[in-house]
This record gives structure tokens, sequence and C-alpha cells, in this order.
């Protein structure tokens, strides 16, 4: 045992050693014949004979080289170094070959790399806490499928019933402001979470102490835990800063704990208070779901246990609170899935299929080159096999060439995804993405990588080894490549292979009209609005100085009236919601169907806004007025709709005058007192890379919400009017900060971002599907040209004309490429349903999009087989006949 | 190729190895050509491989552990490469011998039945 192991080791070293063994081996065998060739002579020989008889006597000195190193070394492997640097030298030699091939793998790689990476980023990234796969979010889906949060009491009754979470923890998402002594208030992301949240994530403080269940009590004294980027900003890392009180919103706080570096659960949060601290949490009615919730799978449990068990205890909850619970389904996901959705289904799973395709497409160009390449081979193959090299030796040595181009072409892509994903980071770093998403090549995208290398060596270059290996030695002997029979089987191969490139070429050329299209429409909606020199910031106003909306109102009115006063500043106005970002959505009844039963399948978008909403975005009513100062006052309970209100649910109605009412989110459907439409505004999106949605508009003074967003629009430099208006919230109250502050240009670009981003995509990645098509064709036509010269220069000297002899090749090629493109376009008709999730006021099947892309492909087609055959059909006969 | 080794018995290979180790335990260090020399001639020239095949034996053997190699002058002040058995290499011997008498004891009892009979 222990001798095999020595063994094995000695030969490992001897064979590093390879070089030094040989030299010593040499020198032994040298000094061995000089002793003979002595003794010899000492025979009676004369020299020379003494010397060729040594010789003799020991043998051949490079097969024995040969012996004695598979005698100490490791001969599979020596063996495998020989096939690499033949595939090596034969690659270099081959240069344009290399090149066509690893140049459509790369960009093949190099797509794939690119999504890979994006998708490994966002969706499959976990949290950076202990075992983050077994983390999982709790919510709620309506009647209507719509996802929910989760109301306290259903919490608090799920935490009592659940047995399959080793712990559930609530959490909502909330923002402070935080007031430091001798700093202006700051405003900082924060969170609510339950006094468990923190040991159910397995995490601690740094410094101080976790929440306790008595901190997280109505009426407990207010205590905060803040992240390392505050307790090193505002307090320098002192460690003296726990037991330190803070204003948090106005009230004062006390500092218990500090949480590590880089901890930012569950977003972007920077502090986080117990969630008794919630305002109002006591007084919440169980369909107010206004918390999340998240657990830790306890050991053992799957997650089709878990789904099944949190079932069954809101189907027990709708049971016993049916006013609030009816319909209300329990939903389980990982932890990061509800951020960023599944990544298998929309955009995801598009760019997947799409970079699928194009990898696919580039392995069956490198298949066709391979094959192509296959008929110079074949007199060496079979020279090798003659030569006693067996079946399996010749296909690893064409694997191993396979191999070697895959790994150069995987080089060459990794080289073209970093730019592409650096690009997608840097676009996106603004987007205020959660703390755990991150767009880097880590080891799970070098594993990637390396994975799909090998699968597509396998995949382009198995079949045409084994092919290449599979014919008998005789025929390939004789065939040297110039005859025209034994290759038609390859040739049917190769016409196949380029069927399903042109067919896949079509299915990514459509969508990406598709969603090109898609993405104009949107871009071009959103020009409704000038949004030049409009900034946009949010404010909030602290909870326990403006607790009632009288107050709110006030402030509100006041701020209004300071920046009119502003001369730099043309137009502002405050609004629950900004264009482009969303908005809540609720049931609306019309006065005409109050008592219907139908009243649930209206709904629309709502949102309070200034009266100076519509002015500042530079747009003017359809009809009707915009909100005054009176409007929502008692007895002035008035709103606006939107241009796709009235089309969608007063069709040929005149809507000013008309009455409509909101419902309550809740199952008791509680509906708002009647409001009288008095405007018509023009349809602008309030939804992100989604198509406009009718929207009622309320006088901000009917909901003045403590968040309000601002915009401004300023008649020349928009840097400068924001510190305007920072000075002019900070006189009237220095706990307002103002924050979120961007421009409405941004914010557009960033709704449309997934569109723009998927249509840029799959742009890029249909121009090079094209353009390797192109490729392939040009290379087959080339191929079977050069496979039949002799043939044109026959029928040349019978007097065949240039456009005859072209027309031979273009007729076959115009067969191939017409199958492809009918192929093609019932897949682009099947593509076109998984891309109508995404698409905006564009026709799944529209049919510009479909006749130019058959247009496109057929032109580059006929371009691509023309070239070489227009070529071809100049050769003069007698040049062409003596060729081979 | 590597076949050749194996191709031919390997009764041969075994052979060789207990014939290098007895003459190099008995005769001391040797080099390449000596042993080869031995060889034949212990064998009365039986043996008639390639004198060359003896460093494949030998690279193994000093792989096993069971000789050392160490480059050296010989008797007519050449430079050689001379083999020396180890202590391992010793006691594998008395294990081969040992076996080696088993099997042939063995197989000539075997052989005096077929007579008798």
């Amino acid at each position: 045992m222990l001798g095999a192991l020595r063994e094995r080791c000695a030969r490992i070293r001897a064979f590093f050693r390879t070089s030094d063994l040989d030299r010593d081996f040499d020198e032994e065998l040298q000094s061995h014949v000089a002793m003979l060739t002595e003794d010899n002579v000492r025979r009676g020989m004369t020299p020379e004979e003494a010397r060729r008889a040594a010789l003799i006597r020991v043998g051949g000195a490079t097969s024995l080289r040969e012996r004695h190193r598979e005698a100490r070394g490791l001969p599979a492997f020596d063996s495998l170094l020989q096939d690499l640097r033949f595939a090596l030298r034969l690659l270099v030699k081959d240069r344009w070959f290399t090149t066509a091939v690893v140049v459509a793998l790369a960009l093949g790689v190099g797509v794939n790399t690119t999504v890979f990476t994006v998708i490994n980023g966002w969706n499959l990234r976990d949290l950076p806490v202990d075992e983050p796969g077994r983390l999982m979010h709790l919510g709620t889906r309506d009647a209507q499928g719509r996802t929910r949060g989760v109301s306290y009491l259903d919490f608090l009754d799920w935490r009592d019933g659940s047995r399959t979470f080793t712990g559930l923890a609530a959490y909502a998402d909330t923002s402070v402001n935080l007031g430091v002594e001798g700093r202006p208030a700051d405003h900082l992301a924060g969170c609510f979470v339950s006094a468990n949240a923190f040991s159910v994530l397995r995490e601690r403080p740094i410094v101080g102490r976790d929440f306790r269940p008595e901190d997280d009590r109505l009426g407990a004294p207010a205590v905060i835990i803040v992240g390392h980027g505050v307790w090193t900003e505002r307090f320098g890392a002192d460690p003296s800063a726990i037991g330190r009180t803070i204003r948090v919103n106005g009230a004062p706080a006390t500092i218990i704990g500090v949480m590590p570096l880089s901890f930012r659960f569950p977003y972007l949060a920077e502090v986080w208070q117990p969630l008794a601290q919630m305002p109002d949490l006591a007084a919440q009615p169980r369909d107010a779901r206004a918390v999340a919730v998240f657990g830790r799978l306890a050991d053992g449990v799957t997650l089709a246990q878990a789904r099944a068990e949190l079932s069954a205890l809101t189907t027990a909850l709708a049971g016993q609170f049916p006013a609030t619970n009816q319909g209300i389904r329990g939903t389980v996901v990982k932890f990061t899935e509800q951020y960023f959705g599944s990544m298998t289904d929309g955009p995801p799973l598009i760019m997947m299929v799409a970079v699928g395709f194009v990898l696919l497409i580039a392995c069956a160009n490198a298949a066709n080159l391979l094959l192509a390449r296959a008929a110079s081979r074949a007199p060496e193959i079979s020279l090798r096999r003659a030569l006693g090299a067996s079946r399996g030796r010749i296909v690893r040595q064409l694997f191993v060439e396979s191999l070697l181009l895959a790994a150069l072409a995987g080089v060459f892509g990794l080289l073209l995804a970093w730019p592409l994903t650096r690009a997608i980071a840097r676009e996106t770093a603004d987007f205020d993405l959660p703390y755990w998403a991150r767009i880097t090549f880590d080891g799970r995208v070098f594993g990637f990588v390396a994975t799909i290398c090998v699968g597509t060596a396998i995949v382009f270059g198995l079949a045409p080894a084994w092919k290449l290996s599979h014919l008998g030695t005789a025929e390939r002997l004789r065939d040297t490549g110039r005859t025209t029979s034994g290759g038609s089987r390859s040739r049917r191969w190769m016409s196949g292979l380029l069927v399903g490139e042109i067919a896949l070429s079509v299915i990514l050329l459509a969508s990406a009209g598709l969603l090109i299209r898609s993405a104009r429409m949107l871009y071009a909606a959103d020009q409704v609005i000038d949004a030049s020199n409009l900034v946009t910031a949010r404010l909030s106003l602290p909870p326990g100085k403006y607790g009632t909306a009288q107050e709110r109102i006030a402030f509100y009115e006041q701020l209004e009236l300071r920046i009119a006063s502003i001369p730099s500043i043309a137009s502002a106005a405050i609004g629950t919601a900004l264009p482009f970002i969303g908005a809540t959505r609720r049931d609306v009844a019309l006065d005409s169907d109050l008592q219907a039963a139908a009243a649930g399948t209206r709904s629309a978008q709502t949102l309070a806004i200034g009266s100076r909403y519509f002015e500042t975005l530079g747009l003017s009513m359809q009809r009707g007025r915009s909100f005054d100062a009176r409007d929502g006052l008692p007895g002035q309970e008035t709103a606006i709709v939107n241009e796709r209100f009235v089309t969608m649910y007063l069709p040929g109605l005149d809507a000013i005058g008309r009455r409509i009412r909101l419902i309550g989110s809740g199952s008791t459907r509680a509906s708002s007192a009647p409001l009288t439409i008095v405007g018509i505004a023009p349809t602008i999106r309030h939804t992100p890379a989604r198509d406009a949605s009718p929207v009622v508009y309320l006088p901000s003074r009917a909901q003045p919400a403590a968040t309000m967003e601002m915009m401004m629009r300023s008649r020349a430099n928009s840097t400068a009017s924001v510190s305007l208006l920072r000075e002019e919230v900070r006189t009237l109250d220095a706990d307002v900060p103002l924050y979120h502050i961007s421009t409405l240009e941004r914010l557009s670009q960033q709704s449309r971002w997934t569109q723009r981003a998927l249509s840029s995509m799959l742009g890029l990645f249909a121009a090079i599907a094209t353009l390797l098509s192109a490729m392939g064709l040009y290379a087959i036509t080339t191929y079977s040209i050069s496979r039949r010269t002799s043939e044109i220069g026959i029928r040349m000297a019978l007097g065949a004309q240039r456009l005859q002899v072209s027309w031979l090749f273009l007729r076959g090629t115009l067969v191939h490429v017409g199958l492809g493109l009918t192929i093609g376009l019932a897949g682009a008709v099947a593509m076109g349903q998984v891309l109508r999730g995404v698409l905006v006021q564009t026709n799944a099947l529209d049919p510009f999009t479909f006749a130019s892309v058959v247009v496109l492909l057929a032109v580059v087609a006929v371009v691509a087989c023309l070239a070489p055959t227009w070529r071809a059909s100049a050769l003069d006969p007698a040049v062409a006949l003596r060729r081979d | 190729m590597s076949q050749e080794c194996q191709r031919k018995p390997d009764i041969l290979q075994g052979t060789l190895d207990l014939m290098v180790l007895k003459t190099l335990a008995a005769m001391g260090p040797m080099h390449g050509y000596g042993l080869a020399r031995r060889i034949e001639q212990l064998s009365d020239d039986a043996m008639q491989i390639s004198q060359g095949t003896i460093y494949l034996c030998l690279v193994r053997l000093v792989h096993k552990g069971w000789i050392h190699a160490a480059w050296g002058t010989s008797e007519n002040n050449r430079k050689a490469k001379f083999y020396s058995i180890s202590k391992a290499g010793g006691k594998q011997l008395v294990t081969e011998t040992q076996n080696w008498e088993r099997v042939a004891g063995m197989i000539g009892r075997l052989l005096q039945l077929g007579t008798r009979g």
C-alpha cells in the first residue's frame, strides 16, 4: 500500500522533471554503449564495427527513452500533453479557421457570461448571513392575486401556529429623520423589526446589545440600533455612543447597539427600531397588511411543507375572520426572491433563452466549420488509423482540439463580458438595489464559464470527431478531399445546422424587434411631459409634530407659498407619487353601479396631488379644470381622472360631473364619500416599465400624507434650486429633511430601464446571431464551391454562363434559407407569447416586425451566399479543371 | 510502447527484478552495463533481450525504493550510474526468494506427479 503510494509520488515527481531525467538517462545509455564498445574492441572488432554492434545490442535510443519515460512517469498524461501540443500546432497553422471558430464561440460565451453574471448578482446571490438559503419571505396574495403584506395580528397568529420555522420575525420599512446633538436632521432608511429578527438572521450587534422582548412592547422606552455607517459618521465609531439619546423623528430614543459593517437588512436600512415603535401598530386592523414576515426553515423541513402549513394557517384565519381574511392566501419564497422575483419568469427568462439561442447558433457555426475542415483532415486521420491509432484515440485527439478552441473562446468571452457587465453595473448603480445584490465575477461565474466551455466543446466538437473517426481507413486514404461523393452525409448535417441557425436568428430578431418597438412606445409616451429642468425630492414630516391632517395641510400650504416666491423656480407641486413611479391601486365604483356586484372589477391608481401638479409637468387638462385651493374641503369632494380612465370605464360618456367612489382595500369594502369628477387629465404613466393605467387624482388636502414627493421646474440651473428649496424647508422646520433628490428625466429613465435593457440586449444578441448565420452561410457556400471546383470548370467549359453557375449554388441555399425562415417564424410566434408579459402597446404578432425580419434575413442570406458564388463563377475553366 | 513490457509474460518482469536484486545483494553496487553483462553470463546468454531494457527495470525498482542509484566512476574511469540494494530491497529479496522457492517447489512436485502417472 505504502509502496504503491510511494511509487505514485515518484512518478508524479518524475513527470515534472521529464527533460532532466531524459538527459540523465541519455548519459547513462551513452556510458553503457561506450563500455560495450570497449569490450567489443577488446574481443577483436574494429572500432566502427564495435560501436555498431553495441548500438544494436542496446536497442533504439528513441524508443528506449520513450519506454523509460513510461516506466517512470505518467504515460496517460504524457499522451494528453502530446495531443495538446499537436492541437495547438494545428490551430496556429489553420489561423483563419481558428479565428472564425473562436470569434463565433467567444460571442456566444461572452453574452451568456454577461447575462449569467447579472442573474447571479441579482437573482442568485444570497443574503450575507449564516445559511441564507433557509431564510424565507412570507407574504400574502389577495383574491385578485395581488401581492400584499401581512397584518400585525395575522403575523402574531402565524408565529404562534407555525412549527416549520425556527423563528418567524416581522419587519416594516420606514424612513427616519435622525437628529444628533449639534447636527442638522438627516434622513435615513430604517426598519422596524420584531425583537427576534436579528437572532433569526443569526446576526448580532458588534457593540452593545440586541433587542430584547421587553423592548418590543407597547409603551416600552424607545430604543434604537444603528448601523456601522451611522456609528462611524456621526459618533466617530466611539463605543460610548451606546446609551446616548438621539432624536428619531423628533422623539428621543436610546442607542443600545451597533450592527456590523455591511449589514443593512432588509435592503438598505441604516437604523432599526422595535416593531412596537411603529406608529399605530396596536390599532391596526387585520386588513391593514403593513408588515412583512421572514423566517428560518427548521431543520429537515422542506419549502413545500412550510407552504402547506402556511396555507392551512391562512385558511383557518379566513374561516375565523371572514370579514378581513376572505380569499387571502399565504406565500413563501426564498427571501431574496421576493425582491428580484424568480429567475424563471419575465426578463431573466427572456434573457436566458436569448443568450441560449446565441450560444446554440455559435455552436452550430463551429460544428459546421469543423465538418467543412473534416474533409481536408480526412487523409491525415486515415493515415493515423492505418498506423494503428485506435478510434478512441482519434476521437480524443479531435476532442482535445475542440476543447482548446472552447477554452480560447472562454477567455475571449470573459474579456467581452467584462465591459458589458461593468456597463450594466454602472447604469444600475443609483437604483438603490438591496445591499446583498452586486454584479461581480465570482467563483460561480467562473464555474459557469468553465461549464459552458466544456459543454460547447461537447456539442460542437464531439459529433464531427465521431463522424470523422467512423469512416473506414481505406476509403479515406483514397479520398484526398477532391471528390464530391462521400461528403453527402456531412453536407446533410451541415444543411441541417444551417437551417437551425437561421430559424434561431429569426426568433431572436423578431423578439428584439418587438421589444425595441415596445421600448420606443414607452419612451414616446413619456415625452408628453417636458422633463427638462424638473427636480424632484421627497420629504417626510415627523409623526410627533405633525400628528393631525390639519398640521400637515398647514405645512404643505406654507411650503407651496414659500417656493412660489423663489424667483428662479417657475412652478412647483407636491404629490404622493411622481410620474413613472408606482402609486397605490384601489378599486373604484362608478355612481351608476354602486349597487352592482361588479364593483370590484374596476380599479385605478390613486394619488393625492397639489394644485399645480399638472402645470409643473407642463400639461394642460384635456377637459374640465385642475384642482384649486378649495378642492378637498368639506363639501368639495372632487377628483380628476385621466384619459385612460375615461376610455376604459366611461367610454362615450361625459365624465365631467359624474361621481365615483374609492373602495377600501379590506374585505369590508368600505367606500369613500362620492367624489365628483371635475377634470380629465392627459394620460401619464405611474407604473414602472409598464403601460399607463387608469388614475384617479385626489386633492392633496383630502389626503395629506406624512411623506410627500416634490417636483419643481426651475428657470435655469437646477442644482442651485435644490439648495434654495432645502433652505426654505429648513426655515420652515429644521427637523424635516429633504432626500431622494433626483430629476424627473432620471426617474423616467430608471423606470424604463428594464425595457431599455431588454430591448438593447436583445438587439445586440440578434445582431450577433445574424452575423453568425451570415458567417456560417458564407463558409458553407465557400466550402461547397471548393468541393465542386472541377464541376464548375466542366460546366463553364461546356458553355454555362456566370449567372447559371451562380444559380446552381444559390438555388440550394435558398431552399435552406426558406426552410429556416419558416421554422423560425413559427418559433417567433411562440416566443411572442413569452414576451407578451413585458410588451407595452405592442402586438406580440406585429406583422410589420415579422415582415421586416424575414426580408432582412433573406437579404443577408442571399448576400452571404452570392459573394463566394459570384467569385467562383469568375473562375477560368482551364484553371478550375487543373486545380486538383 | 508500454504494451511490450506487459505483453511479455509478467513472470519475466518478476524474474528480472529478482535477478537484479539478487545480483546487487551478492556483488555490491554495480552499473547498468555490469548488471546486464552479469545477468547474461548467469543465464548462459539465454536471455537475449536488448540490454537497454534493464534500465526500464532499474527505474521501476528505484521508484519502489528497493534500490538506490548514484553517479560514480567505473573501473576504467568512466562516468556511470551505480545501483545498490536498499534495506527495503533486501527485505523484498527475502520475500521474493521465498516466493520463488515455494513456486518452484510446487511446480517441481507437480511435474514429478506427472511422470509417475
